[in-house]
């Protein structure tokens, strides 16, 4: 919940940002002043917006599983664990009958 | 098949380590960082292009990126790599220029949009 | 047998059994009624909170039912346990196609071969190569003691599913009940090569190599419980059967192809083996594998 509420908060930063820029260079336009450059707040809160949703996007991603496959020693037994074939003809319903 | 285990390890009481990883857990930590540098790579490359970018700054701003989200995913990984990866370039360069076109399209979109149109 | 636990720990433990694919029916009819008075509730389903684990419970406890002769109702019953859950299913789940293979399989429980043939038959008319459908057909020859039917219907589906690991586990288990060893052992095969690294494979082909005998066989299955011992150390069962397979080969049949690896292999196995069972089993046992290596030692080194 959090990740995902960052992460629309990092965007909405971000075409904040971009339109803060439009608007500013449009202004130098008509100021015919000189357009290289961004006032330092654009830059800052472009970057932190970058660093919030790039952070949101790490943090939302499942987490990364162990490759060590946990020590999970396959059981001889285990193996006949085959729930998809198993028959019910056998003696259970005489072993385990309610009484 | 493999040749039978040297008998010399009878000595040890610990026995050798066998290099082996559970195929389908890599799969899927690379497929998520896969998806992850996607998604960072948009971020990335909106941020270069409204920063009015250029150039060889704007290659540079991708490096820059990568290394943070490298920073970002060491993190994810709880600071152990090897516990999730069979090698440490899995978090720093594979993927990388993979994510770079993805990076020079939104760049050079964001730009257009914002110090061009 | 279901001490007194508290109702989350019986959940959990239904939870172990469902994820493990434990066949510990008896139990989980047990903890099911444990867990529906503990919790009080008027039927299973309802003492399940959790939708998602509520279902996968009443299919985990509908084919329990199914084991222990709750397919068909017992005196008292107007319709069985297992039904019951069936039904609940099938009204929360109308188009499933798990639900109806759940409803084949009670239709087998209950002796209905008819009844569970047409479903999944109408389950593989919608879906071709509905592999649950095609495998509980071959489930229900294998039921009727039609082994040889069971096979085919199988050795079929596995020739365009080569990588359904269960089936060629099945598969082989249906050759081995035949004494079928050579097609058992090529199931296995297949199995070690989609699967390189789980050491039962490897132990289950050396076994059915080692009773098949033979030179080439002894050896191939020499090979592959050292390669079981390597993946799985301190694993008695590739180091006995190890130890057995060096035990045959250095019998007076194959005395022209002696090598040194066989008497290497054979201390190894020896010395791990006495290792392992000094450290985990008890004395009585202990002395048992000492006595048998002694008793081996006698019978083969001739």
């Amino acid at each position: 919940m959090l990740t995902r509420v960052a992460f629309v908060l990092g965007a909405l930063l971000l075409f904040n940002a971009a339109y803060s820029t439009v608007q500013y260079r449009n202004f130098l336009k008509m100021a015919e002043k000189d357009q290289s450059g961004l006032p330092i707040d654009i830059v800052l809160q472009t970057l932190a917006a970058m660093v919030l949703a790039t952070w949101a996007i790490v943090e939302y991603t499942a987490p990364f599983k162990n490759i060590h496959g946990s020590n999970e020693r396959v059981r001889y037994d285990a193996v006949d664990n085959r729930p998809i074939f198993y028959s019910f003809q056998h003696r259970g319903a005489l072993l385990f009958k309610k009484q | 098949m493999a040749a039978p285990a040297a008998p010399g390890n009878a000595g040890n009481g610990a026995a050798e380590e066998v290099e082996r990883f559970d195929a389908t857990s890599m799969r899927f930590n690379t497929a998520v960082i896969g998806r992850i540098r996607t998604g960072a790579a948009v971020i990335s490359g909106s941020t270069a292009g409204i920063l009015g970018l250029t150039g060889l700054y704007g290659f540079g701003f991708y490096f820059v990126a990568s290394l943070l989200l490298s920073l970002l995913l060491f993190v994810k990984a709880k600071r152990n790599v090897a516990a999730h990866f069979s090698s440490p370039s899995a978090i720093t360069t594979d993927g990388l220029f993979d994510g770079l076109s993805t990076y020079v399209l939104l760049w050079t979109f964001m730009y257009g949009m914002v110090h061009v149109y | 047998m279901v001490k007194q636990q508290s109702v989350s720990q019986m959940k959990a433990r239904l939870s172990e059994l469902r994820k493990t694919n434990q066949r510990q029916s008896e139990l989980v009819l047990e903890l099911a009624e444990a867990i529906q008075s503990g919790q009080g509730a008027r039927s299973l389903a309802a003492a399940f909170s959790d939708e998602a684990e509520r279902w996968d419970v009443l299919e985990q406890v509908a084919r329990a039912a199914m084991d222990c002769g709750r397919a068909r109702p017992t005196r008292g019953e107007e319709e069985s346990l297992a039904a019951t859950l069936v039904k609940q299913l099938a009204a929360r789940f109308p188009e499933s196609n798990r639900v109806k293979l759940l409803q084949g399989e009670l239709f087998e429980a209950q002796g209905d071969w008819a009844g569970a043939t047409q479903l999944y038959d109408e389950l593989l008319t919608e879906t071709p190569n509905h592999a649950a459908a095609t495998k509980r057909k071959a489930v229900i020859f294998k039921s009727r003691g039609d082994i040889p039917k069971a096979i085919s219907v199988l050795a079929a589906y596995v020739q365009q599913a080569m990588a359904d690991y269960e089936a060629w586990v099945e598969l082989s288990e249906l050759y081995l009940s035949r004494g079928d060893f050579q097609r058992a052992a090529f199931c296995f095969e297949e199995l070690i090569l989609s699967n390189p690294l789980s050491p039962v494979y490897h132990i289950r082909y050396a076994e059915t190599l080692y009773t098949m005998g033979s030179l080439e066989n002894l050896q191939l299955a020499r090979k592959h419980y050292a390669n079981a011992c390597k993946i799985q150390p301190d694993d008695a069962r590739s180091l006995l059967g190890l130890y057995m397979t060096c035990s045959a080969l250095n019998s007076e049949k194959f005395i022209k192809q002696r090598t040194p690896i066989n008497e290497e292999l054979e201390a190894f196995a020896v010395s791990r083996l006495k290792q392992l069972y000094s450290k985990q089993a008890s004395a009585p046992q202990l002395e048992c594998l000492n006595e048998t290596f002694s008793k081996m030692a006698l019978t083969t080194s001739s």
